[in-house]
């Protein structure tokens, strides 16, 4: 069989829509870290397993049409849609809902296999979002002082009310007296908090100030 | 169906607004102390509501992710846990 320019074209184009559905389908899955979720393996795992099943969608219609334009865009779209489908050949009418007979279980097979590379993306994304949580506890080795930015960061926080920063401060008042929770537990959970409270950005301004404060303190 | 308490529903809630998380985020968002959240987290998982995935480098050793079941029980509603 010789490739022609058409044929490779349609190959390209069934790739690039798949490729754009995934992408959508990754940002719908992670909106609010879509850069982040990018930059990890199992994102393009999960893209290139979309890509595949589009490219056989492409296979099979092309041996019962042409390969052309119309079957390059259609492939994408029919893989997308039959994969996240269950298809039914017989159903039973008598009780609504309950597929019974022959079922075809393309969507949830195909859930099922990509569930496991999402968790895998989203414990990628745990993991960095705790870089700079690591640095902070290097940087605040008293417990005490990181206790101290997390009643600060309570206090600041615009939109929180009278009540909502009592409400905070009395959360972390028990996190300071609890005998269950470690004092390495205690520390991950101020930061946690500080992350939470007052965002990444806060985070990397108390790390500069406290390496300038240390850089002064060795002069 | 499954009964469940405020505080497991509260923890159902804060998963499907923020995704997956450790117990210590979960406690943080919630304000509520991790000790409780991990009871919660726990009769959850016993009964299918949530299931957990190990971080291999993580400072917490677990994440914790609503099954599809949780995210069908997870109570709705636009307001966010912590008022932000």
């Amino acid at each position: 069989m010789s490739w022609t320019v058409v044929d490779l074209a349609a190959l390209l184009l069934t790739g690039a829509i798949s490729a754009l559905l995934s992408i959508i389908e990754l940002r719908i899955s992670f909106p609010k870290s879509f850069t982040s979720t990018m930059r990890t393996g199992w994102a393009w795992l999960i893209l290139s397993a979309n890509v595949v099943i589009s490219l056989l969608m492409l296979f099979i219609l092309s041996l019962l049409f042409e390969l052309n334009a119309y079957t390059a865009v259609i492939s994408p779209l029919a893989a997308f849609i039959l994969s996240r489908t269950d298809l039914s050949i017989l159903r039973n009418f008598t009780h609504i809902g309950d597929i019974k007979g022959f079922t075809i279980g393309i969507g949830g097979a195909w859930f099922k296999a990509m569930k496991p590379l999402y968790d895998r993306v989203s414990l990628s994304l745990s993991v960095s979002r705790e870089k700079s949580l690591r640095t902070l506890l290097y940087r605040y080795p008293s417990t005490e002082e990181l206790l101290g930015e997390a009643r600060r960061c309570a206090s600041e926080v615009p939109s929180y009310t009278r009540s909502h920063i009592d409400e905070t401060l009395s959360f972390l008042n028990q996190i300071s007296a609890s005998d269950t929770l470690t004092e390495a537990a205690k520390r991950v959970a101020y930061a946690r908090f500080i992350l939470h409270t007052a965002g990444e950005d806060h985070i990397r301004r108390l790390i500069e100030r406290r390496g300038a404060a240390e850089r002064e303190g060795g002069e | 169906m499954t009964e469940l308490s405020s505080l497991e529903r509260i923890v159902l809630k804060t998963l499907s607004q923020a995704g997956p998380l450790t117990p210590l985020e979960v406690a943080v968002r919630s304000l509520i102390h991790p000790d409780s959240i991990l009871d919660a987290l726990f009769s959850l998982m016993d009964k299918g509501f949530v299931y957990r995935r190990e971080r291999p480098k993580g400072i917490e050793r677990y994440l914790y992710f609503l099954s599809e079941r949780g995210a069908a029980a997870a109570p709705e509603g636009g307001y966010e846990l912590d008022g932000r």
